[in-house]
């Protein structure tokens, strides 16, 4: 009878992790209807969205548009030395501009925003949830819903567009400044091939994937947070799961989106 | 300051939407104000590389794209949306060009050359096509008929010149024509003193040739329009001249065939008549050395450095001459202005005398009115009453009376000037109606110097006494050559002598004075 229990105990744990999955995903899906009812029932918390949209978006200009400049600038140079063997110089304008406005500007910036402000929305969450603040709120007749969850998702889905749409403008901007200031080529070339190459879908496409990276890192951080349990120690490990989720959900979906959109 | 929160979502989101917006209408190729366009069409008998929006140029500035591509019996028919500011007419003609060897390609379109220009093209309308080689394939087949057609040539030659005596008479024409140039470099080293001189004299005499020509620009001008014409009769000719020259070089390939022999023979002689060239070229040699080492009556001549120095020298002085001449001009203009507030009038003959370009003196007679830098003739007279008063200081001895009276016996004034000229002003200073006076002229560009606008200042005289300083502004403008008014305004500091002046004359150049004392034609 043990030998048979021992057989079987990896079979437990496949067991375990389909159910911890499902279980995982649908708490999810939980998660997301009740923040619907929530705003079906009270709407939106206008002064928190505000304070959130500030938090997600200008508060973090610079560590996007800093990613933005600097991919910018290393793509436009990494681009020049595969285009000078082939002698095709000058479509590094639309090699910088398609790759950062269709991939790397809504990317970089969602993982920026999950770093910056996912581990922010899961810590704060989860230390309000080991110290029974969120019961608190229940009993004040506050829904926890309205109050935390839906101002931080709608703010993340509203703003990620928008940083997304700097992040690239920097990024070609920084393109700019190699291709012109340090390889010494033609600045008209660079503009006008890109003005020729780049599609409205493809900056479209690039904000609508931007929207759903908004929507991921946010729902994923704040449902982490009202997960959180275990005191301090909890707190730590719930915020990095929710990073580390948020990412790699992330990345999945843009591959997703990809496929579908493009 | 203090901006609320809300505020500050605002203002970000107003801009990243604004940035957003714009791009979207420049990638989009959006126009708000959309231009006007016409539609042109040619047919193409492969459209591959294009397809809808490849640029249409012509000469390599964008003027539309290309709208749709249909299959037309079997060919390619291309429309064009083509700017409405840029017109195409219907002899031109588009061809597919492309960028590199990769790809890439466009349509230029250009102009046909020596065809009359005729009425725009209408919507929809076809214009000439060609087919320009695009493809790798096809440009290396064209390669190859191009070696085959070499390797044909290279044939011919070595039959020719491959054989044993054509080689030895080549190598013995070399070896002569080696020994040829030793000797002209050896003859051009023994006289490089001498040619350095007559170079540089060559060059100053090539500059006044030069000068001559810019003169005789018109003739010059009409020369080569009858060299247009003779060349565009030849142009009629040509032709047939061709076809002439096709025959005869065809009877010369016979007759060279048929010679073959003989030419080798005239080969021979010429190498024999190298030979000679290169006798006399020693004997040359030798002579020309004599010169140098000073024997002789010409090498004495040769070797003494003031003789050339003296030639030199004479002949720069001929340079000097010559330019200096040409380059001084005298001109003559008289001129009269009415002052519209004292009625008087001003007029005056000046003479300019133009030693070059970049300055003039001014010499001249003017005659004035009173007051016009000029000194009034002031006369004071005084009468004595006496009456024998009686007694007392109430009654006084003597009254005075003041009267003035204004005359102006010197009214003839005389102007001498320097004017120097920078860019379109000139600045003057010197004598204006004999008072001392600065003065500056702007010409107005574009207006061929007819345009003047000038300001002077005179008046400054030592003895101030009864001269007031004056300055006055104008323009002036000369048509037909000879004739210009002038008007402006007089005495503008002072409140009291203000005045209007209007006036005209005319001048003359020393061309003009040639022929009017000369005669003959008018330049």
């Amino acid at each position: 009878m043990n030998i048979i229990i021992k057989l079987l105990s990896p079979f437990e744990k496949i067991g375990n992790f389909v159910i911890y999955t499902v279980n995982e995903l649908g708490s999810i899906v939980i998660y997301m209807w009740d923040m619907m009812l929530s705003i079906a029932a009270y709407f939106v918390n206008l002064e928190n969205l505000i304070d959130q949209m500030i938090f997600i978006g200008m508060d973090s200009f610079y560590v996007v548009g800093l990613t933005g400049l600097f991919t910018g600038m290393v793509l436009s140079l990494q681009a020049y030395y595969a285009a000078k063997i082939v002698g095709v110089t000058y479509m590094i304008g639309p090699t910088v501009a398609l790759s950062m406005l269709r991939e790397l500007g809504p990317v970089l910036t969602a993982l920026m925003i999950t770093a910056r402000c996912g581990s922010s929305m899961a810590s704060e969450i989860g230390t309000m949830k080991v110290t029974e603040q969120i019961d608190a709120l229940e009993v004040m007749a506050v829904d926890p819903y309205y109050f935390l969850s839906v101002p931080r998702v709608l703010a993340a889905m509203i703003m990620l567009p928008l940083m997304a749409v700097l992040c690239s403008l920097i990024g070609i901007i920084g393109g700019y400044i190699v291709y012109v200031y340090f390889l010494g080529l033609n600045h008209v070339t660079y503009i006008d091939k890109i003005y020729q190459y780049v599609k409205l879908s493809d900056i479209y496409n690039g904000l609508l994937k931007a929207v759903f990276f908004g929507a991921i890192l946010s729902i994923i951080s704040t449902y982490k947070g009202f997960q959180t349990s275990g005191g301090a120690k909890g707190v730590g490990k719930f915020t990095t799961q929710a990073v580390v989720l948020s990412s790699v959900y992330i990345l999945f979906a843009d591959y997703l989106l990809t496929s579908i959109l493009f | 300051m203090n901006i609320n929160k809300e505020t500050k979502v605002g203002i970000f989101v107003v801009i990243v939407i604004a940035i957003l917006a714009y791009f979207s209408f420049k990638v989009g190729k959006i126009h708000i104000f959309k231009r006007p366009t016409y539609v042109i069409s040619a047919y193409f008998k492969s459209a591959s590389g294009i397809g809808t929006g490849t640029s249409v140029t012509m000469a390599g500035i964008k003027i539309g794209s290309v709208e749709k591509i249909r299959l037309e019996k079997g060919l390619a028919r291309v429309y064009m949306t083509i700017d409405s500011r840029y017109k195409v007419y219907p002899q031109y003609i588009a061809s597919i060009r492309s960028l590199s060897l990769l790809g890439e390609s466009y349509i230029a379109i250009s102009p046909a050359a020596g065809e009359e220009q005729s009425e725009k093209v209408l919507n929809k309308e076809v214009i000439r096509s060609e087919m320009s080689p695009q493809s790798m394939s096809g440009l290396i087949t064209k390669f190859s008929k191009t070696a085959s057609d070499l390797e044909k040539v290279s044939k011919s030659l070595k039959n020719s010149i491959g054989t044993k005596t054509g080689e030895k008479n080549i190598k013995a024409i070399l070896r002569n024509i080696a020994m040829l140039s030793e000797n002209l470099n050896r003859l051009v080293y023994v006289n490089q003193r001498n040619v350095d001189v007559i170079m540089s004299n060559f060059a100053s005499i090539s500059r006044h040739i030069n000068g001559l020509t810019v003169q005789n620009d018109a003739a010059i001008t009409r020369t080569i329009h009858n060299f247009n014409a003779i060349s565009y009769n030849l142009r009629k000719e040509l032709p047939s001249i061709t076809r002439n020259i096709k025959g005869l070089s065809k009877n010369l390939n016979y007759i060279v065939a048929k010679n073959r022999r003989n030419i080798n023979g005239s080969l021979k002689n010429i190498n024999a008549d190298t030979k000679k060239l290169k006798l006399t070229l020693n004997q040359l040699y030798g002579i020309s050395s004599k010169i140098n080492n000073g024997q002789g009556t010409i090498g004495k001549l040769v070797n003494r450095n003031s003789v050339y120095d003296n030639l030199n020298g004479s002949l720069k002085g001929i340079n000097n001459i010559v330019g200096g001449y040409s380059r001084f001009r005298v001109k003559v203009n008289m001129s009269s202005q009415y002052l519209a507030r004292s009625e008087g009038s001003v007029s005056q003959v000046n003479v300019k005398l133009e030693p070059s370009p970049g300055h003039y003196y001014e010499l001249g007679v003017a005659s004035v009115p009173m007051g016009y830098g000029n000194t009034y003739g002031e006369t004071q007279t005084t009468t004595y009453t006496t009456n024998n008063p009686p007694s007392g200081q109430f009654y006084p001895s003597s009254v005075t009376t003041n009267t003035t009276q204004y005359s102006y016996s010197n009214s003839i004034k005389f102007n001498a000037l320097i004017a120097k000229n920078f860019y379109n002003f000139t600045l003057l200073a010197g004598l204006l109606y004999s008072t001392g006076a600065v003065g500056v002229n702007y010409y107005v560009p574009d207006t061929g110097k007819n345009l003047k606008i000038y300001a002077r200042a005179f008046g400054f005289n030592s003895d101030n006494n009864g001269v007031s300083e004056d300055i006055n502004a104008g323009v002036a403008y000369t048509f037909y050559r000879h004739i210009f008014l002038d008007a402006g305004y007089d005495n503008i500091t002072e409140n009291s002598q203000r005045s209007i002046y209007l006036g005209g004359g005319i001048k003359f150049t020393d061309k003009d004075l040639k022929y009017l004392i000369v005669g003959g034609k008018m330049p």
